[in-house]
């Protein structure tokens, strides 16, 4: 299992109240590793991924929409490795332990999708794409007043036939800054 | 009963006031369910015929998940769906075969305002329907610009992913989508012009399916598409109003033809031009007029397809007069009606004309008791055909509402439009040298009697509810028994058919159900439905068993926040039995089940409104837990899926 480091808490973890639906953006950035062993890692090391989101304060809770890549190398020479990104979107609530630390935990989901790498591959089906679902908690530090650090630990599950489990650890940054007036009006 | 009378039918049922997604109007009738525009949206439906997956008193069926065929509780069962389509009180002549599907109507569905559904007796479209009706009503031009875009995209689970390249990969699921509808409307003072379009396709891979489909569209496989196009132009004047409405479809589908016991692959279009329009005549007289050509094209597709072309071209023309005086409101009208038909056969009656003349009286007086009578009197091909209905209303209570209805239907058999119908006008298409096809007589006339006893609370409360019993009776009904085989090498099925003439049977059931609101933001509805054979011979005994005998779907919809909105549909439906398919089971070795299943199915789904409610974004889960969920034997599972929608509207 893995823990993985997040950044990006739409609830302000500094003592101050929740700001107002959208009131807020968190641009954040965050390195996984996949620790988990199932059928999956029996054919491919994901390795260390990506993930980019951005996280907004709801009416109760966040809401968060992301991308996460990962290259899958391939074990063995008769697997194609492949480039997979998870494009999802979510929701998870914060419980404040301190003063600027809290904990939150939600779910996601979204788009699992596979781009293989052999050229051998005909291109109409080079890809390929399924619906994933997931849990995440995860701890998150306010550094200042704009800047975040967090750890966490999430778990997808790829609704493949042959499911897909993967359980990643993470670290990651980010950025808080008041959202511009037109996109507050857009997303309300 | 082996009654040879017009059937005499009771229906008892029981229905709940706003049960279901849809949300019923507080001037609606106790026996007319209304989707809202927005539950389509909440629900996510990708294609118009979905919404029959919405009704709460009709069982909705599917070989396929595109085609979506459905009959009215207490309906004949197996028999073809007689109910009728009206957009903006336009009727539409959708019916190919005996099969309506819904799909071939190629409204955007942006466009959509509501749809009303009613089982029991209702003047519509020049007739007095006593089958079913939907009507869609389209949101009503206005002055300005208003456009809307409407997409979706799914999949079933359970692809292979990246599995597919390693010995560990499975076939490829089933593709829904893309689906795309379109509209543009602009009005200016008094009158108004909208326009839109259409396109869809599916991709099929259950094996249960996938075979008979592919042998029958030869090379080109079993993917299908869906075109089409909308049009409308109204004019408002201060005596009245005129719309004109194009419709153009084509859709590559799959045609179930029972005596072949397979699906014949073709391409299906239809066309309507229609007019219709108000006039009023006098402080409390109205005047309506319609007129209207279509024409349904079907034609067989793909190279190992059996030749096959059909063309039905149907033209309308029908007038109303609507008056009150005191108490009595009155209506009466009449309706012409002529059928040309073209094949690639030659068809011996190929031309009919039907003259329908109809009426209502009500009495609204200022008690509580408001009764109506309708009538309708078909003339075609030499014969007479009736329709009659006897209702009344009443307020037993404040907020309360009590519907009663009582009907009696013999129809010409011209309005047969079955393959059976065809086949007694002369269509050779059944003396097809494969087909061991024996008729016990000569086509009957199907009648139908009916009552429906309903009581539901109709105000605005916390718990509104809706009862209803329903008992129908038939006589003359045209069954067929077969015993199918299957046919290895195409998928298909074959075996001799036994057409029964004159069959009867009677139905009882009853509808019923509860809309629970929660707070101004949460809404649940439950609504259960049980109907069944009680007297009959074997035929309609057998038939019957192929319609659940017990059916429940309950919704949930709960807007937590501003512009968000999350919704659950549950629903039950009982097993069936298939007759026809006891010897394929124990050819196939149980592949192919005469029984079909009960399952319990669940939707979920969400969506978030943008940019004040001119973006939406939808995601849904059907079938959440991979119940087995399959209508009829030889038919695809639906396994579970995820659909992502998204909408755009400018107002």
């Amino acid at each position: 299992m893995a823990a993985a480091l997040t950044i990006g808490t739409a609830i302000p973890s500094d003592g101050r109240a929740q700001t107002g639906p959208f009131e807020s953006i968190d641009l954040s950035v965050r390195v996984a590793s996949d620790v988990n062993h199932a059928t999956f890692h029996d054919f491919w090391d994901p390795g260390v991924g990506v993930e980019a989101s951005l996280g907004f304060p709801f009416y109760a809770g966040a809401l968060r929409i992301g991308v996460q890549q990962f290259h899958n190398d391939p074990i063995g020479v008769t697997t194609v490795g492949f480039r997979s990104r998870y494009f999802h979107g979510g929701w998870d609530g914060g419980l404040r332990l301190a003063p600027r630390l809290t904990w939150r935990t939600g779910v996601h989901a979204g788009l699992y999708h596979v781009w293989f790498d052999a050229d051998t591959i005909p291109e109409f089906s080079r890809s390929e794409s399924e619906f994933a679902i997931g849990g995440r908690s995860l701890l998150e530090y306010v550094l200042g007043s704009r800047w975040l650090l967090g750890a966490s630990a999430d778990y997808q599950l790829v609704l493949t036939h042959e499911r897909i489990h993967r359980v990643m650890l993470g670290v990651g940054v980010g950025y808080r800054f008041p959202s511009p007036g037109w996109l507050r009006d857009f997303l309300r | 009963m082996a009654s040879r009378l017009p059937a005499l039918t009771l229906a008892l049922g029981c229905a709940l006031v706003g049960s279901g997604a849809a949300q019923e109007r507080a001037d609606s009738t106790v026996l007319t369910q209304v989707i809202e525009g927005h539950t389509l949206r909440q629900s996510g439906v990708v294609r118009i015929a979905d919404l029959l997956t919405l009704l709460d008193d009709w069982d909705p069926a599917t070989i396929d998940e595109l085609t979506w065929q459905a009959q009215p509780a207490g309906a004949a069962p197996l028999a073809d769906a007689r109910w009728m389509v009206l957009v903006d009180g336009q009727r539409l002549e959708l019916d190919l075969f005996g099969t309506t599907s819904l799909n071939r109507l190629p409204l955007p569905l942006g466009i959509i305002e509501r749809v009303e559904v009613t089982r029991t007796p209702l003047i519509a479209g020049g007739d007095l329907a006593t089958y079913g009706v939907i009507q869609f009503h389209t949101i009503e031009g206005s002055r300005g610009l208003r456009a809307g875009l409407w997409g979706t995209t799914g999949s079933e689970i359970n692809d292979p992913g990246p599995f597919a390249v390693t010995p560990r990969a499975t076939p490829n699921v089933d593709r829904i989508g893309n689906d795309l509808s379109g509209d543009v409307a602009y009005g200016g003072r008094g009158w108004s012009v909208a326009g839109g379009l259409r396109f869809g396709r599916h991709n099929f891979t259950d094996p249960a399916i996938v075979t008979r489909y592919g042998s029958a569209a030869g090379e080109l496989g079993v993917k299908v598409t869906l075109a089409g196009g909308w049009g409308r132009a109204g004019v408002r004047t201060a005596r009245g109003r005129h719309d004109l409405l194009v419709l153009r479809s084509r859709l590559d589908d799959h045609l179930p033809l029972d005596p072949f016991a397979s699906e014949l692959a073709v391409r299906e279009q239809f066309t309507h031009v229609g007019a219709s329009g108000t006039l009023d005549a006098g402080r409390r007289t109205a005047i309506s007029y319609t007129a209207s050509w279509s024409a349904s094209d079907a034609g067989a597709r793909g190279s190992t397809a059996m030749p096959f072309a059909w063309r039905a071209e149907v033209a309308a023309l029908g007038g109303e007069v609507a008056a009150s005086a005191g108490s009595l409101s009155l209506t009466s009208g009449a309706r012409v009606r002529r059928i040309a038909v073209s094949a690639d056969r030659p068809i011996e009656d190929d031309r009919l004309l039907l003259g329908t003349v109809y009426g209502s009286a009500t009495i609204a007086r200022a008690g509580p008791v408001a009764p109506v009578l309708r009538g309708a009197l078909t003339l075609a091909e030499g014969e007479a055909g009736v329709a009659a209905a006897l209702g009344s209303r009443w307020r037993p209570a404040p907020g309360w509402l009590a519907q009663g209805e009582l009907s009696y239907t013999r129809a010409v058999r011209a309005v047969d439009n079955s393959v059976w119908g065809w086949a007694h006008r002369g269509d050779p298409l059944l003396t097809d040298p494969g087909l061991s096809i024996t008729q016990n007589g000569p086509l009957r006339r199907l009648s139908a009697a009916g009552a429906d006893l309903a009581l539901g609370r109709t105000a605005e409360a916390l718990v509104n509810v809706r009862f209803t019993v329903l008992w129908r009776g038939y006589g003359g009904v045209t069954s067929t028994r077969q015993e199918l085989a299957p046919v290895p090498i195409t998928g298909t099925f074959a075996g001799p058919t036994e057409v029964v003439t004159d069959g009867s049977g009677q139905i009882l059931g009853g509808l019923g159900g509860a809309a629970v609101r929660l707070g101004r933001r949460s809404r649940v509805t439950v609504a259960y439905r049980v109907a069944g054979a009680i007297e009959g011979d074997d035929v309609f005994r057998a038939a019957a068993a192929t319609v659940p005998v017990h059916a429940l779907r309950s919704t949930v919809a709960v807007t937590p926040a501003p512009g968000l909105d999350l919704w659950g549909m549950m629903t039950w439906r009982s097993s069936t039995t298939w007759e026809d398919y006891t010897g394929v089971e124990a050819v196939t070795a149980g592949a192919y089940r005469a029984r079909v299943p009960g399952w319990v199915n669940l939707d979920l789904a969400v969506q978030k409104w943008f940019w004040h409610r001119r973006l939406r974004l939808h995601a849904g889960f059907r079938n959440v837990f991979g119940a087995t969920v399959r209508y009829h034997p030889v038919g695809a599972e639906l396994g579970s899926r995820f659909l992502l929608q998204g909408e755009v509207a400018y107002r």
